[in-house]
């Protein structure tokens, strides 16, 4: 087979390592019950801070890093994690796209030290941006947490030797294959359309609206989205929404901007 | 309100009878739809069998979301054997009639083996039709279907009650049966058989069941001229006004009773040398759908995807099959978050290609 080549002959060394972030993408890992034993039986998880107490360092096959570097120290692991792996996979939407922490660029930087973190102001923080602005990132699982299929699917495939397979294509084809009621439909601003699938649908199978924390689709038309979407809600709290988990998709950036001049 | 099946307690009876030897898929509520689901694995109230879309179109019966088409495992390959034995119940004439469509054109040019395994094996009974809001079958020619389209049919003509009533005792299922009956009609072998057993009269088939007229008067549709027309408008403005508002959702084709586009996924399993090949729903109006190896793709503006769909049906399969690959059956329409509506998309064509 013309899988990844094991660094150290053997099994497959995988790393998974969390910057800032509330580590739910790392606990998706323990959240794959059966699939997790059969995941350590086929390669070897040498670093997982959330699940060992004695933890490797690198080579590493494969990386899987969650949130995002919000101090320099954190920066300089995500650079040392770079240096041993081969393939690098951005773990959830904060390692993606900045995530909720990326909310801070819709906000003056030294107010929020001093809202959030009072007494704490000489806080030494960087500005937070995907792991995409420092280091090669070779794989984006996107989602708030990101999919356990799609764990799965990336361990699988780099296993084979083959391009894992996520899906680009917008939740709603997942959603009227499952013969949900759409939410939309009934005027409720669910970001289905123009959101990436691949969580199964999790939101809209219990009635609640996307939220779109997978990110846009490959080039979603955000015009006619948000002239759909304001029948259901209003612009700035449509605006807000789309600021929650991804803000720092590129996609989104025009609509941003215009929002900025409006405001 | 409590009507369909399950308020007569003799239709409810044999359709649990036919359920102990086949699958059988009637049009049932869950969380709001109207969903064709496996009698015996519901409570659910049926809705009135006789109006009112489901989600997905009967197709999934015979071509399922998802299938696996053959699993491996140390390089032996074991093929996945279809299910033959659905009874599909509860289709109206347009549902009837795409049917047909899509089984010849799922026979015609390489025939595609799972879908005909199923569908060879699969009884279709159809219902009389009420309407429902935003279809337009006898634009498309889809409004009249031959006893060879169906196995059995339950004709409800006679029986206005049946949805309005609230009970079957006014359509003879209850205590008073001395209003009009249903009646049954056989458009096979296998549907006469089955019938031997149901609680309506029977009579054999003698010819077109035609699809209510529509309450609006509805001009009709040159649809041997479309395959010109929409050849002629390729690159018209209306496409790119439509491209405008759609979201590229998928939604339409999805709920289409005669879209069939799949792709094909290859899944490895943890141990690289097990896995299997699935089969998927696809659909032409998502951006990878053209999408070769080498990142070119074919149909790169979603307006250019908009006319391909619209092309497809009116155009393609009107000029290799002899029928326009839309049935009228409106879902598309009522399923599209940005109301586009076949409807006017035509209309639109129609008046752009105008040259007379
Ligand atoms: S509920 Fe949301 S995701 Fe589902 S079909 Fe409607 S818009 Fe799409
Ligand atoms: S359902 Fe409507 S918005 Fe979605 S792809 Fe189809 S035409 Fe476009
Ligand atoms: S309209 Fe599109 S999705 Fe439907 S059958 Fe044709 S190409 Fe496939
Ligand atoms: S194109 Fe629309 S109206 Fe025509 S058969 Fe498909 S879903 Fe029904």
């Amino acid at each position: 087979m013309g899988g990844l080549s094991p660094a150290s002959g053997g099994r497959l060394r995988v790393g998974i390592f969390s910057l800032t972030s509330d580590a739910g993408c790392q606990l998706e890992f323990l959240n794959l019950a059966d699939d997790l034993l059969a995941l350590v039986r086929a390669v070897d998880i040498v670093h997982f801070p959330m699940a060992r107490t004695f933890n490797q360092n690198g080579p590493f096959d494969i990386a899987f890093v969650d949130g995002v570097p919000a101090r320099p120290d954190e920066l300089a692991l995500l650079q040392e994690v770079r240096r041993s792996t081969k393939v690098l996979a951005a773990l959830g939407s904060c390692s993606s796209f900045g995530g909720v922490p990326a909310a801070q660029h819709f906000h003056d930087l030294g107010d929020l030290k001093k809202y959030v973190y009072r007494g704490m102001e000489d806080l030494d923080t960087l500005e937070v941006f995907p792991i995409s602005r420092y280091v090669r990132v070779d794989l984006q699982l996107r989602g708030c947490p990101a999919s356990k299929w799609e764990i799965m699917e990336t361990v699988t495939a780099l296993i084979a030797g083959r391009l894992p397979q996520l899906k680009a294509y917008p939740q709603c084809v997942d959603c009227k294959i499952l013969e949900n009621r759409c939410l939309l439909l009934e005027g409720l601003p669910c970001l289905g359309p123009i959101t990436r699938a691949g969580c199964g649908v999790v939101c809209p199978s219990v009635g609640v609206p996307c939220d779109g924390c997978r990110g846009p689709t490959e080039e979603p038309n955000l015009t006619s989205a948000i002239e759909i979407l304001t029948r259901g809600t209003t612009y700035p709290d449509l605006i807000r929404k789309f600021q929650k988990f991804c803000s720092l998709a590129p996609e989104y950036q025009e609509m941003f901007d215009r929002w900025r001049g409006l405001v | 309100m409590a009507y369909g099946y399950d308020a007569h307690p003799a239709l409810r009876r044999w359709l649990l009878e036919l359920a102990a030897d086949y699958r059988v898929l009637v049009p049932a509520e869950k969380g709001g739809n109207r969903i064709f689901q496996e009698v015996g694995t519901t409570d659910a109230l049926v809705f009135g069998l006789a109006q009112d879309r489901t989600v997905l179109p009967a197709k999934k019966a015979f071509l399922p979301p998802e299938e696996m088409l053959f699993e491996f495992s140390a390089g032996r390959i074991l093929p996945a054997m279809p299910l033959d034995d659905t009874i599909v119940f509860g289709l109206h004439v347009c549902e009837l009639s795409a049917d047909r469509l899509l089984t010849a054109n799922m026979t015609h040019d390489r025939p595609d083996f799972h879908y005909l395994v199923r569908r060879n094996g699969g009884i279709i009974a159809g219902v009389s039709c009420r309407r429902t809001s935003g279809c337009f079958c006898e634009k498309t020619g889809h409004d009249q279907i031959v006893p060879g389209d169906f196995d059995l049919f339950l004709d409800l003509d006679g029986c206005p009650g049946w949805d309005s009533a609230g009970t079957g005792e006014q359509c003879g299922g209850g205590a008073k049966t001395s209003v009009a009956q249903p009646r049954l009609i056989a458009g096979s072998a296998a549907g006469r058989k089955l019938a031997a057993s149901a609680p309506f009269p029977l009579e054999n088939a003698t010819g077109a069941i035609r699809a209510p007229v529509a309450a609006a008067s509805s001009k009709t549709w040159p649809l041997d001229e479309l395959p010109a027309r929409i050849r002629d408008s390729f690159g018209a403005t209306i496409w790119d006004d439509l491209a405008a508002r759609c979201l590229g959702c998928g939604n339409c084709t999805i709920v289409c009773p005669l879209c069939y586009c799949f792709y094909t996924r290859d899944e490895t399993g943890l141990a690289p040398e097990t896995g299997r090949r699935l089969r998927l729903w696809d659909s032409c109006q998502l951006l990878a759908f053209a999408r070769v190896a080498g990142g070119h793709n074919f149909r790169e503006s979603r307006s250019e995807r908009i006319w391909y769909r619209f092309s497809h049906k009116f155009m393609r399969m009107q000029e290799t099959l002899g029928h326009a690959g839309c049935s009228g059956c409106g879902a598309c329409f009522h399923f599209c978050p940005a109301n586009i509506d076949p409807q006017q998309v035509i209309a639109d064509v129609l008046e752009v290609t105008d040259s007379a």
